[in-house]
Parts: structure tokens; sequence; C-alpha cells
């Protein structure tokens, strides 16, 4: 219920940079998620935004109203840490009644709040309990009630869910998204988790270096990320080198080990580009199914060794003297498992994100590949 | 090699706390066998009834048919690998390798020859002189793998091995992991929180909840064919439709859902029984409304969420259930809200269980 | 072939080695050392005491009419007992206060603040505690109570405060709040920052988060070092005897009724100053997880203002001043003193009131004495720490590992008698038990000081290893138990080397503990003199010089023990 704006916020530890020039909006009641590795300036973001730390340079607005200088107990935002953070001396109640104490609000009305978001979280019962003696999950959900329950208008979380076991994980994900939105909360959500910033958030800003280098929904990140560094973070992706050439009027890639894949791209004719495939967008069929199947590339291959890792299946794949890997969702229909088996593959032209090979540093597609 | 056996263990902690209950399962020779489940399901617990820091209250545990619960952890051949290394910090690399076979009394020329050789498994002889503290976590685990050689175990004990590991090495030391033991011909036990890691490492899997074995069998087993509703829920993500049977003559079920029938998986359920339908997420499909389409619920679209590495289609079938599939990040078609649509359900990946007396929420419980 | 020869022998002695470790490690043997070191601590510690208790048990007849009933004084000694005692709690509440407002603030800076000269403060803080107590007393008494000190600035020739009740409470001060300060400030300083930084995210001034969240996390702790405090302001001897005058303390009083032998009123005061420490000690263990302090409400405008950063620097800024004019200063003025008068009397400049003179030309010889008495006391620490290394690293590591956590309750808390009873009343009672009251064997002297020495710094050797054992991950045990190892072999190869530090630790504690005592050592000592005892004994016959000469020496022997101690703990 607050809309949120940094603008040219700069923060610098000493001589390390935490964020530079950094500028960002959020609407009121919208869910943004932070997405950015360890280092990326994701908590320094985050702690600014809540005035548990000062930026360097640049000005914070809570609806317009400069808050830059006003210390964090005024801001009237809930956060949400990692590591929980709840109070070891306090109950599961004193932890969650502490905001609307020392803000000497109402109690009667706070503990009817808190017990509504107790019942709302599957936390119900747990009041009398210490931190010590309820789970991980039960804490985050503890933390959660804690920052929301004093009226609290905007909603910061720290990569809240990083501590938890993956089952838990998942359960919180779908919980959050639903309370923030049944609320109306502003919430910013910082992760280092690509798949669960696309589930929670409406909204993703990514972080490089204490900058935001792409932003937009999830899907308009994943169909068209603007660098390298972006189409890593999202996922694994197998890389094709190459050059473009064109042949009647259609943009083709000719790898470096003679492939000709058909490709939809702007680059003009001659330019050195890698284009990056992700793992999931790579289908993987029997060869003998190949005359049904509908594709702009249909590859002939041999299927090297199939693994099941949980919800996909891994397959390490050979064409034409190239090793790659292609994940299949477990619950398509005759996804190749024997080894050693004739396979094809089918890529359409917009399943390739191209960039221009100049410097840019090719981060992990490659070295993943290799490893195998 | 040695096979492991539990034939009804528990154990009660203080009077009340029963961390594990009557548990009882068989680990094969040269079997690389992972525990998960949530936690407190007792994972931990039973491992360290395996080493012997921990003696059953009731039960017994067999190695090679040998009973050994009552064998104090110094008497049971077996190594160690913990999340934190313990790698002793005031000796070197080789020192450590050498500690085993030292105070189990060998000679001198024998230890050389085992620290040798362990140090060559794991490719670490050029740290052989080298400091706990120069060391990095992957080569530390290395350097426990190699003194687990050297103590030339047979049993070894995995807890959260990968645990201090960065994500991205940790999937290459899974690999390195399993291969490790298999050249080494060891018996393994591994607790990790990470199913994945689970899936993928291992030989077969152990589910836990609340100090019971709730499934043991392999990745595929869990995946494909989970024998309960837990597991089912547990293992991955699954929906819960609930029914009756209709029919239980063929080879499928058939289940009444709401006002709709669907066939399923043939489970042994009699006729008239209430039942859960446990499906996969993966495993739905969402059409649009066709003539041709077999085997399906009705439902309308709650939302159609796209998540990269696919797409979460929520549904609300008519009885006022919500599922919710996993379909191909690039499946042709989007589906708008409160479209009508029609969830297609593949008979043999489906699994039925009888509906639970405590309910379906009760016997999920972690 | 050589070479195997070699070979040979060591395998053999390898092998016997670990055969004898194996044997050592059944659990017959275990338990056996575990009685072992229980009984020595029950005969050592415990055993005094409940001696002394079942004694005026027995003897009551005799000791009420001794404290009750004298024939010429009447009550007299039960009115003198009262008298002092509550003189004794009336300055160990003052001081206790006033530990707790200086100790904790100066906590809080050393915990939270980066400021040059932490360190430096750090250790200074610490100093009091290493530093003879009589030391300590004789210097701070030069500071207030005589015309070298304070007085000149006023141009005064006489001390501003002299002799009493004031003098002994601000000596008190000086020695008791650094155990309030060292209880939580290791403590503040490991808490997690996020925390407070959620409560601050939730609403709550700095002050608040103080008061209400970081605070009930060092409660225990806070509690521990207040009746360490308490209790060592109301046993304390040494520096009570100089700085007293004709106001005696109960600890005063006993030495005083020993001196001249009356035993059984010793043995009753004795036995109540024991009583007054062992409710206290037993109260505090059993309530502190319990004592909620009223702090559910809150004052918002108040502790804002309290939080603001112009009130929260002047708090820093005068409790740091106040540890240097009232603590520092007073406590090292001796120095000062002994330049002033090192070869003459500043104010007559006579030549025989010089420090050198009293010293080494006087005809008394006191350099002899001095040296005798220096020699005895090493001689006492070292055969102490030693002793108590041998019999307290069992109770430690007993201690640490058990599994029975009422017998871990009950060790712990035992443990911390010695700490908190006032040394003359425990040495009292150990000459009770082994000299010709009890036992019969052992008369006042050097091995009776021994003995009531171990008594006493029994727990500081224990505490330190406790927390050495503690910190050892379990994993190593494990590690090496996997691989074969007997619980001793363990012990030797793996636990020993994680335990250096502590070792040193502990022995650099007991060591000092020992060099600096004066209370019981007043009581046990026969003719033998160690430095501390020495140096009130100057004191009483007023060779002022020759005092501060053994006070500073003492001085400087503490702080290299207290640096030496820095050292090591850093080396973990």
């Amino acid at each position: 219920m607050v809309s949120v704006r940094m603008e040219k916020v700069s923060k610098n530890y000493g001589k390390v940079v935490g964020i530079k020039d950094l500028s960002l909006s959020i609407k009121d009641g919208e869910y943004v998620a932070i997405l950015g590795p360890t280092g990326a300036g994701k908590t320094t973001t985050m702690y600014i935004l809540a005035g548990l730390i000062s930026p360097s340079s640049g000005k914070v607005f809570f609806d317009d109203v400069d808050v830059t200088n006003i210390p964090a107990e005024d801001r009237q935002i809930g956060f949400v840490f990692e590591e929980y953070n709840l109070f070891p001396r306090m109950s599961v109640e004193k932890n969650i009644l502490f905001g609307p104490i020392v803000k000497n609000l109402d109690l009667s009305v706070s503990r009817k709040v808190a017990y509504e978001l107790l019942n709302l979280l599957n936390i119900k019962g747990k009041e009398k309990n210490y931190p010590d003696e309820i789970s991980g999950g039960q804490k985050q959900r503890v933390a959660l009630a804690r920052a929301i329950v004093s009226n609290a208008k905007l909603l910061i979380m720290d990569d809240p869910l990083r501590a938890l076991d993956a089952k838990i994980r998942d359960i919180l994900q779908v919980e959050l998204r639903k309370l923030v939105k049944d609320l109306g909360l502003t919430c910013i959500h910082a992760t280092h988790d690509t798949h669960e910033a696309m589930r929670v958030a409406d909204r993703i800003l990514i972080f490089k270096d204490g900058q935001i280098v792409q932003e937009g929904t999830p899907e308009e990140i994943y169909n068209n990320p603007y660098s390298i560094y972006v189409a890593d973070f999202l996922g694994e992706n197998v890389s094709f080198k190459g050059k473009i050439v064109v042949e009647n009027e259609e943009k083709y890639l000719l790898t470096e080990n003679n492939l000709k894949l058909r490709v939809q791209t702007d680059f003009s004719s001659g330019t050195n580009v890698v284009a990056l495939v992700p793992l999931e967008l790579i289908d993987v069929y029997n060869k003998e199914e190949s005359s049904n199947l509908n594709y702009d590339n249909i590859i002939p291959g041999k299927l090297i060794q199939a693994k099941l890792i949980g919800e996909f299946f891994e397959l390490i794949l050979d064409i034409s003297g190239m090793k790659l890997k292609a994940y299949e969702l477990i619950g398509k229909k005759n996804v190749p498992t024997s080894p050693n088996s004739e396979i094809v593959v089918g890529m359409d032209k917009d399943d390739f994100r191209i960039f221009e090979l100049k410097n840019e540093k090719l981060i992990n597609s490659e070295k993943s590949i290799e490893d195998e | 090699m040695t096979e492991i056996q539990f034939k009804h263990v528990t154990k009660i902690f203080g009077k009340k706390v029963e961390a594990v209950k009557d548990l009882s399962f068989i680990i094969e020779d040269g079997e690389y066998v992972s525990l998960i489940g949530p936690s407190g399901c007792g994972k931990t617990t039973t491992l360290r009834l395996l080493a012997g820091t921990v003696l059953p209250t009731r039960g017994k545990i067999f190695f090679d048919n040998e009973e050994v619960e009552k064998l104090p952890i110094q008497k049971r051949n077996l190594g160690f690998v913990f999340q934190h290394f313990a790698i002793f910090p005031h000796m070197n690399v080789w020192e450590n390798i050498a500690y085993g076979p030292t105070v189990k009394g060998k000679r001198k020329s024998e230890i050389e020859e085992l620290v040798e050789h362990s140090l060559s498994s794991v490719q670490m002889k050029k740290r052989a002189e080298s400091f706990p503290s120069e060391l990095s976590a992957p080569e530390l685990q290395k350097v426990s793998l190699a003194r687990v050689i050297a103590a030339e175990a047979k049993i070894l004990l995995l807890d959260e091995p990968l645990g201090a590991l960065d994500q991205k090495i940790r999937e290459e030391f899974q690999f390195f992991l399993r291969d490790f033991v298999k050249k080494q011909g060891l018996t393994a036990i591994h607790v990790t929180h990470d199913q994945a890691e689970a899936l993928s490492i291992s030989d077969k899997v152990i589910v836990l909840n609340k100090g019971q074995l709730i499934q043991m069998g392999t990745p595929e087993d869990l995946i494909f064919s989970p024998t309960n509703l837990f597991t089912s829920f547990f293992v991955g993500e699954s929906d819960f439709i609930e029914g009756y049977i209709l029919d239980d003559s063929t080879r499928f079920s058939k289940v009444r859902v709401g006002l709709e029938s669907v066939y399923v998986q043939n489970a042994g359920i009699s006729k008239g029984e209430r039942v859960v339908i446990a499906i996969r997420r993966e495993f739905f499909d969402v059409k649009k409304p066709n003539k041709n389409n077999e085997n399906f619920l009705t439902g309308k679209i709650i939302s159609d969420k796209f998540l990269g590495l696919f797409r979460r289609v929520k549904v609300l079938l008519k009885n006022q259930q919500i599922i919710e599939a996993k379909i191909h990040a690039k499946s042709p078609i989007k589906f708008k809200e409160n479209e009508t649509v029609h969830v297609i359900i593949d008979p043999s990946r489906t699994r039925c269980f009888e509906f639970p007396k405590e309910g379906i929420q009760k016997s999920l419980e972690m | 072939m050589i070479r195997t020869d070699k070979e040979d022998i060591e395998i053999f002695f390898r092998k016997t080695r670990l055969k004898i470790e194996t044997l050592l490690s059944r659990k017959s043997v275990v338990l056996a050392g575990k009685v072992i070191t229980i009984s020595i601590f029950i005969l050592i510690i415990i055993g005094p005491i409940f001696y002394l208790l079942l004694q005026i048990f027995l003897y009551w007849g005799e000791i009420y009419s001794k404290v009750f009933n004298d024939p010429i004084l009447g009550n007299e000694a039960f009115l003198m007992m009262l008298r002092s005692i509550g003189l004794s709690l009336k300055v160990a509440g003052i001081v206790t206060f006033f530990d707790l407002i200086v100790g904790i603030s100066i906590a809080w800076v050393l915990a939270r603040y980066d400021f040059k000269g932490r360190k430096v403060l750090d250790t200074l803080v610490d100093m009091p505690m290493a530093v003879p107590t009589s030391a300590l007393g004789f210097s701070i008494y030069l500071f207030w109570g005589t015309n070298n000190g304070i007085s000149r600035l006023f141009n005064s020739n006489v001390g501003l405060v002299s002799q009493g009740t004031l003098l002994i409470i601000l000596t008190h001060i000086a020695f008791t709040f650094p155990y309030v300060t060292r209880s939580i400030k290791g403590i503040i300083a490991d808490l997690d920052l996020n925390i407070e930084k959620a409560a601050k995210t939730l609403g709550a001034p700095p002050f608040t988060i103080a008061r209400m969240i970081s605070l009930p996390m060092v409660k225990e702790s806070l509690l521990a070092g207040t009746v360490l405090a308490f209790t060592r302001s109301l046993g304390e001897t040494g520096a009570t005897l100089i700085v007293s005058g004709v106001y005696q303390t109960a600890p005063v009083v006993i030495v005083s009724w020993m001196k001249g032998l009356k035993i059984p009123t010793t043995a009753f005061l004795s036995l109540i100053l024991i009583v007054i420490s062992l409710l206290l000690l037993t109260a505090v263990r059993l309530f502190a997880r319990r004592v909620g302090l009223p702090w559910n409400k809150v004052f918002p405008r108040f502790e804002r203002k309290l939080s603001s950063k112009k009130v929260s620097r002047t708090r820093d800024s005068l409790s740091i001043t106040l540890f240097f004019v009232f603590v520092f200063i007073p406590a090292l003025f001796v120095i000062i003193y002994l330049f002033q008068w090192w070869n003459k009397s500043p104010f007559s400049g006579d030549n025989e009131a010089g420090m050198i003179y009293q010293v080494f030309q006087a005809p008394d010889k006191k350099i002899d004495s001095i040296i005798h008495a220096f020699i005895t006391s090493i001689e006492v620490a070292l055969i102490v720490t030693i002793v108590n290394l041998i019999i307290a690293t069992p109770m430690a590591l007993l201690i640490s590992k058990t599994k029975d956590d009422k017998l871990k309750g009950l060790l712990d808390t035992l443990i911390d008698i010695p700490l908190i009873i006032p040394s003359s009343a425990l040495g009292f009672s150990i000459f009770f038990l082994w000299g010709s009251n009890g036992l019969h064997l052992l008369s006042p002297g050097f091995l009776m000081i021994i003995v009531s020495h171990i008594s006493f710094t029994y727990a500081y050797c224990v505490r330190p290893l406790v927390g050495a054992f503690d910190a050892i991950p379990t994993m190593y045990d494990e590690a090496a138990f996997a691989f074969g190892s007997s619980k001793l072999t363990a012990f030797r190869t793996v636990t020993i080397p994680f335990l250096k530090s502590g070792l040193i630790a502990a022995s650099i504690m007991t060591f000092t503990r020992s060099m600096s005592e004066t209370g019981a050592t007043i009581i046990v000592q026969g003719v033998e003199r160690t430095i501390p005892v020495l140096l009130v004994d100057f004191f009483e016959a007023s060779t002022f010089p020759a005092a501060a000469f053994a006070a500073s020496l003492l001085i400087l022997i503490s702080f290299l023990s207290l640096l030496l101690l820095r050292y090591v703990s850093k080396e973990r």
C-alpha cells in the first residue's frame, strides 16, 4: 500500500562498491523480485530500503515522500531475514507482538491480527513455543507474521527461503505470494534462485555488480535476455558458437562443427555470434518419431546417457561430435532413455538467444558442458 | 563390502521421544543408499545407530549376519564423513590419512603403502604435506574419503557430505563421490536434506517421516511408483484427488470424482471404497475441450504461470479441488483465466490409495 | 635389516601403548576414574565445608556458650558478628550496584565500538582482577587516604577519604566491577547483530532494543557475574584489612579472631558467611532462567531520548572517565608513590624514610624477607597449578562430556562454591579439617597453604578447561572412534592438541590467583609468609615505602601474567 522509488542510490563500503547509481521504482501492491548472485548488491539494496544502512548518495522515496534520512524504526516496514532472526528469549506470540508493543499499538487489536496471521500460515497452536522448539519453515512463518502484524505497508524480504529445505521452500513460495496478494502489500523479495523469483514475483529485477542489468516480467526476461550474463543466470544453456549466414532470405547459424541451424536474429550475415538454448527447450525424440515432428531444426544424434533427476530427465547427447545436455520433463511420453539409441533433437528458431561474440565472456555455459 | 540389516529397531530418547520407530530394512553389499525426510524425521538417529554412537532401545542390527547393535563404534569397521569434514587440524594430510592404520597398530611400511594408495585414489598425492587449513572444501572432503580407505573400512557413513560445498561444485562432487564409492566397493549410507542429490546419487533411497520408514526403493520407484501418500507428497510435487471406486474389475479402476469419472491404476481397492488419486504434476496434461480427449476431468483455469523451466497451469476442477499441471515451457497453447479445459489423466501414471482414516492433511504431516 | 629392527621396536611400543590405552578405556576403569575425580573434589573442596558444618552441629553447646553466653562478654561476640556481617552486606550491596552501572556500560563500549586503544582498555579493565587485592587496597589507600595522593591536588595535608566504609566501597568497586564486565563482554560481542536489526525494523529505538532484546540474552551471565562481584566483595580480606580501619567487615573479623585463636566464634562466623554465599549461589542457579524482569512496558518517548546520540555518547565517555578516576589511577598510584619515596621522604627529605633505606639498608633487612616470601609465593603457586591441572582436567572432562544432565548441573554448581565463599572462611574450614581440630594431618604452614590454595583455585582451573572441552566439536572424537581409537587414544591424539590454549589459560589463572591470595593464607600460614601477606604486615608496621615496593612487584607480576594470558587466548 505504498509505492517505492530509489533515485541514483550508491553505497560504498570503503573502496568496495555495494550498489552504484541504482534507480528503481515499485508500484503500489506490486510484488517485485530482485534476482542476482551473492555480492550483486541485493542485501545492500534491501538494507537501504529498510533504513538499516544509509546510502552514500541518492534518495529513497516512499509514496513520493523522501525517507532517506528516516531511521528504520520509523519507516513502517516489515523485514524478513534469511536467518529468521527471531528473538530467542521470547515465545512465538511475544515475538509477533514485539512490534505492536514497542510502537504502543492497541494490543487487543494486534493480538487478533496476529492470530489471524498464524491461522493463515498454518502455525496455529505454536504461540507459546520458543523459537528453538519449532522447525525452520515454522520459524520463517513466524518471522513473516511478525513483520506484517504492525501495519507494515512495505514488506522487504532478503532471501527469506534460502536456509530452508527444498520441500518447505516450495510450499512457502506459494504461501508467500498468496499472503502478500491477499493483504495487498507492496513487496520486494531478494533471491538468488531464478525459479523462486519467477514463481513469486510480478516483475523481476536482475542485479549484477550493484546495478540492474534487466527488468521485466518473468516471461519477458526468459524469452529475451539482454546479455549472456542474464541468460546464464536464468538457467543452464547449451551454447553454439558460429557465424550467421543467409540463404534464401532465411538466417542460419553455421556452427564451428558445421551444424546449420535456422535461427531468428537481427545480426547480419558474417557476424560471429554465440547462441544459447535453454536445456529445457531442447526437445529430444526417438528417431522413429522424426517424421511427425514440426520444428525449424531437426538434427539427428545419439543418446549417450539418461539420468533421472527428479522432475526432469537429464539427457547427455552427441550431435555431430558435439556433446550437449538436455532436460525433458518426466511427464513427456516416450522420452528416449536407453544409451546409444539413435535420437533426433528439435529446436525452433526462436529458441536461440543470440549474442554477438565480442568481448563478453561466457560464464558457465561452455564450462558445464566440457565438464561432463 | 558389507550387508546391513535393521530388524525392528526403535530408539527412544529420554522417556518419550521416539526418534526411530520399528525400523526394518536391508542394505545390500556395495549398495549406495540415501536417507531423506523432513527435518526431525530420524535420519540422523538412524545414521548414529549404524555408527554405534547411539544404541537402540529395542531391535537388532546386523552387519553381514553378525549382530552388532551392542558393538562399540570402534569395532564396527566403518568410516565417517561429516559435513564439516572432521579432518584433524593439527595433523597434515598424510598424518590424517595414516591415523586409522596407526591406531589399529599396523606396521610402518604397511601404513605407508595404505596412505599412498588412498592418496592416489582421491588424486591428492601432491597435497600430502599440506595442513587442513590450506585446503579447499572439496579437497578436505577428499581427504576424509581417503582416510576411510586407509582405515580399510567397509561401510561409509556420510552425514550431509556435500552440505559445506558450493552449489556449483556439488554436482561435480556427487559424480565423484558415487564413482569413488563404487570403485572402492564400499557400502554407503548417505544422509541428506536435498532430495535431488539423493535421487541422482543413490541406488536406493529410504524415505523417513516421524521416525518411521515410509518407503525404500530406487529413485525410479519413488518417482514413478510411490507406495503411499507421503512419498507422493514428499518426493517432488503431486496433487491428490478424492473419489470412490466405481468399478475395479479391469486393469484400470474407474473412479468417481465429483460428477465425473476417470480411470486410474488398479490398486486392488474394491468397489465403493473411498480413495485418493495421487498424480505428479508433470503427469497432467491440460487441453482445450475436444471430443477426442479421453480420460479427463473438466475444470477452469485459475492461472497459467510461466516459470522458465516449465509452465504451471492451475485448474479448479468441478469438484472444487485445485490441481496444478507442470507443462513444457513452450507448450503451444496459452490459457486464459476462467477458460474451461480438460485435465487429461494418463491412467498408467496415476497412483491410487485408500483414503486415510485420519484425513489427507494429517497423513502428510511432517 | 636395521630398518626392520627399528620398525619392530616402533611397532612393539606403539602396540603396547595402544593396548594399555584400550585397557584403560574400559568402562570399569573409566568409572573408577570418575569416582576418584569426584572423591578428590569432595575431599578438597566440599569436605572442609561439610566438616565445619558437622562440627558446629556436634559442638553446638560449646559454640553457643562462646558466641551467645560468654561469662565475661555475654553475647558481645554475636553482636560483633552481626555488626560485621551487616557492614559486609551493606558494602557488598552498594558495591554491586555501582559495579552494574559501570560494568555494563564499559562492557558495552568494549564489545560494540571499535576505537583506537580498545584493546588496551580491554586489558586495563581486567587488571584489577589479576592484581593482588592487598596491593590494590594499599595503592588505593595511598591515593585517597593519605596526603601523598589526590589530596595534593587540593593542597591538603590529610587524605581525602579516611579509612572506613567509603574507602572500603571505593576499593571493592575497583576489583569487583571487572567480574560484571567480563561476564557479559564476550557474550555481547558475540550477540547476533541481525537480531537487533530485526528489532529495529519492527520499530524499536536502540535503547529499547538493548533493554528488551540484548540484555535479556546475557541475563544468566550477568547474574553470574553480579553474584561473583557481590561475593567477592563480601569475602575479600587482603585489601579490606588495609582500608577498613576500625570498621571491620566479617572476613576481617575472622582473621583477627583467628589470630586470637578464638576457634569457636571463628567457626560460627565462617559458617554464616559460607551459608550466605551458598544461598546466593543456589538462588541464582535455580531462578536465573525464571527471572523475567518487568521489561515489557515501553516508554516510547523517554527511551527515544535515551537513544539519542548525545545521550549515548555522554554515557559512554562518562563510564570510561569513571573507570580511570576511580579504578585505574588509584590502583596504580602505588608506583608513583614508590618513585616519590624512592630514596627519601618527599616531605622531610629524610633518607631513612625512603624505600631504599627501608628495604635494603635498615637492620631488619626487609629485602631478605621479601625474597623469602617471594620464593614461597612462587613455590606455592607452581605446586598448586600443577596439582590442580592434574585433578581439574578429569573433572572438566567429566562435566563437559557427561550425558547425565543432573550430574552435570550439580557438579557445575558445586565447582563454583570455592569461587564464591569468602577465602578466609574457606581457609578456616581447611585449617579446621586438616589441622589439630580435625584430621590432625597438617599444621599451619607451607603444606596447609598449598592445600587451601588448591581448594580455592580449583574452580579457576576447571572453568577454562570445561570451556575448552566444550569448544571441541564431537565429530573429531567420532571420527577417531570410527577408525578404531580407544577413548584414551582419541584423547591423547585428538583432544589434547585442541586443549593447549585452554590448559595454558587455566594455568595462568590458577597461578595468578594463588599468587595474590591473602585471606585464606593468613589463616593457615603459621610462620610462613607469602608476599601479599607480607605486604599487609609492612602496612601494619607502617613501613609504607617497603610495602609500596612489595605492592609494585606484585602488580608487575600480575600484569605480566595478564599479558601472557591475553596472548595465549588470542592464539585460539
